[in-house]
């Protein structure tokens, strides 16, 4: 389980995140929403263990994201909005690059098959010359190498088409209900988040998503 | 460090072109440099016709004498010939060593043993004619000296004898000894920089050494682009830690660029003729290490490869004129002093083991390293 208790975060003098309490469980997916600088890519950046937070604590199994950090990065998986892939590999090299420098190693089938199950098939094609959804999709497939427990998605489908979210979108569910990875992720597209989410956590005070979002009957926590 | 190996062979593949330039610039570079100028310098030498008509040791002597001299480019050639380019202006003028050249000198005779020709175009002439007349006046009086002493060792029965070659060698070592007019200008307490005044020439491993510092910097820019690429966000998530990482890295590229270094003293001796010793190998590889390190450091300090790329080339050119290796500065920025000791280079250029920034730049590289390692957080 990861719990997240009274987290605050602050830059400089300005208050991002305040008191922020929520748990998610295994298998278990989190949808956050929120207007631009509500602060979700923030909460995601702390529990991708790459910012700290100001006051408050994480923890993962009883792991503190403090104390157990190098511990704890093994088992996140965070796919940041940028597109963080080499350009001038190909997506065979780009998965053989992370694969090398990944916490846990796989054969070049596994990682082959890591791609086709997320409908990516240009193997050996540049990766420049891809599409946007094939590289958010090469994107999720680098950051599942190691096979993280916690799955953290800033904005994972922004500006692809709709075939490609909703086969993102459907392999995210497989991948939290047989795999049994927490999920958090952020979107700005409420039917995806109806769609796709279990839990819906509308972070800072703007109650635009929440309303928008309690016709659909799922359950919405407000920070 | 396989693992480290095998990416960073896939990041370089992309990009081969670019790097190989500059990783065999520094060889090239020196090797086209040198011999630019070498070429530029022999043009820039008057060119003079010798005829030989008395094949003996002493005129071969004169010969090689006339072409040592930096002023003076001299090919031996048929009188017909010599007459023929002179007349075409390809030389400046024509001079013919007789027949009974050695003879003469030997005999202390001095006229007649040499003839020139010239035309209006012979601007050199004078010039050449005296140091050729001086040449000869040594040569004659080196030999009047020797057959002098031969006689004496023969008319007082000396129980030792000195060849020719022996007395001439002797000669020669006292006149080097005992120059007749040596005269050097120095302020009080201030070391003479050199007593032989020569001409300005280009020093192979001093070029080498600006061209490797340029393209060190260069090849290190990869520090600031991953920096600044979105893919550095995964670097938290690596199994090395992020000085783990770096150091193999630093390895991996100082390995790299010493094959290229191995290149470079192939070159250099086969094309160059330098001659490598065991205790050059020991600067060139504490030299190689302190760029690597230097580089990382520097590279460190930027956000932007634009202004990285300036100050590199700005840094190269300072470092370039004050060690004197481009251009001839020697007198003017002491030997001795702050600037030498700011100088990263002037160890490897003066031939010593670059001691003081490999320090400087590991302390800079452990603090750097140490506070990535703490932080720990992209």
């Amino acid at each position: 389980m990861l719990k997240i208790d009274s987290v605050t975060k602050n830059y400089d003098k300005k208050c991002v995140l305040q008191d922020l309490s929520f748990t998610v469980r295994t298998g278990e997916i989190i949808g956050l929403v929120g207007e631009n600088g509500a602060g979700k890519s923030t909460l995601l950046r702390l529990l991708a263990t790459i910012d700290k937070p100001s006051g408050g604590t994480i923890t993962l199994h009883h792991l503190s994201f403090d104390k157990d950090r190098n511990t704890i990065r093994k088992s996140i998986g965070y796919v940041p909005q940028d597109i963080a892939i080499w350009e001038e590999l190909t997506v065979k090299e780009n998965m053989q690059f992370f694969e090398r420098l990944s916490f846990k190693s796989k054969s070049l089938n596994e990682l082959r098959n890591l791609c086709v199950e997320m409908n990516l098939h240009k193997w050996d094609e540049p990766v420049k010359a891809l599409s946007g959804g094939m590289k958010r999709k090469l994107n999720i497939a680098i950051t599942l190498i190691h096979d993280p427990e916690v799955l953290l998605l800033d904005e994972p489908t922004v500006g692809i088409d709709l075939k490609s979210k909703k086969e993102i979108g459907s392999y995210l569910r497989s991948q939290a209900k047989e795999k049994n990875r927490m999920i958090i992720y952020t979107s700005h597209d409420m039917d995806e988040i109806k769609e796709l989410c279990d839990r819906v956590i509308n972070i800072g005070e703007d109650k635009f998503y929440q309303e928008l979002l309690q016709k659909s009957g799922k359950e919405i926590i407000s920070i | 460090m396989k693992d480290i190996l095998f990416t960073r062979l896939l990041l370089w593949k992309k990009k081969r072109y670019s790097m190989l330039f500059w990783l065999i610039l520094p060889a090239v570079g020196t090797y086209l440099f040198i011999t630019t100028v070498s070429t530029i310098q022999d043009d820039s030498k008057i060119p003079i016709g010798v005829v030989i008509e008395d094949d003996s040791i002493l005129a071969d002597q004169l010969l090689k004498s006339i072409q040592n001299s930096p002023l003076v480019h001299a090919m031996t050639l048929s009188e017909e010939i010599a007459i023929s380019e002179l007349e075409k202006h390809e030389l400046d003028s024509v001079f013919v060593i007789h027949e009974g050249y050695e003879k003469a000198i030997l005999d202390g005779k001095r006229n007649d043993v040499i003839s020139s020709y010239r035309t209006d175009l012979s601007l050199a002439y004078s010039p050449v004619k005296e140091m050729i007349v001086s040449l000869v006046q040594e040569e004659s009086g080196r030999s009047k000296a020797a057959h002098f002493i031969q006689n004496m060792a023969a008319k007082y029965g000396s129980e030792t004898t000195w060849s020719w070659d022996e007395i001439n060698k002797k000669s020669k070592e006292v006149q080097v000894d005992e120059n007749l007019l040596n005269t050097a200008f120095t302020y009080s307490e201030i070391e003479l920089v050199s007593e032989e005044p020569s001409i300005f020439t280009w020093s192979t491993w001093e070029i080498w050494a600006i061209l490797s510092l340029l393209s060190t910097l260069f090849l290190t820019d990869w520090v600031i682009r991953e920096r600044q690429m979105s893919v550095a966000i995964r670097y938290s998530f690596f199994k090395f830690s992020q000085m783990n990482l770096y150091v193999k890295l630093l390895l991996l590229y100082l390995v790299l660029f010493l094959l290229f270094d191995l290149l470079s003293i192939g070159i250099f001796v086969i094309f160059m003729n330098e001659t490598i010793s065991i205790s050059f190998l020991f600067e060139l590889v504490s030299f190689r290490i302190m760029l690597c390190l230097l580089s990382f450091s520097i590279a460190q300090c930027f956000r932007k490869v634009g202004s990285y790329y300036s100050f590199t080339f700005m840094l190269t050119l300072i470092l370039g004129i004050i060690s004197g290796a481009v251009i001839p500065i020697q007198g003017i920025v002491p030997e001795q002093g702050i600037v030498t000791l700011l100088n990263p280079i002037h160890a490897f250029i003066n031939g010593e083991i670059t001691i003081l920034w490999n320090v400087i730049s590991i302390v800079l590289v452990i603090l750097y390293l140490v506070r990535k390692e703490t932080t720990n957080i992209a």
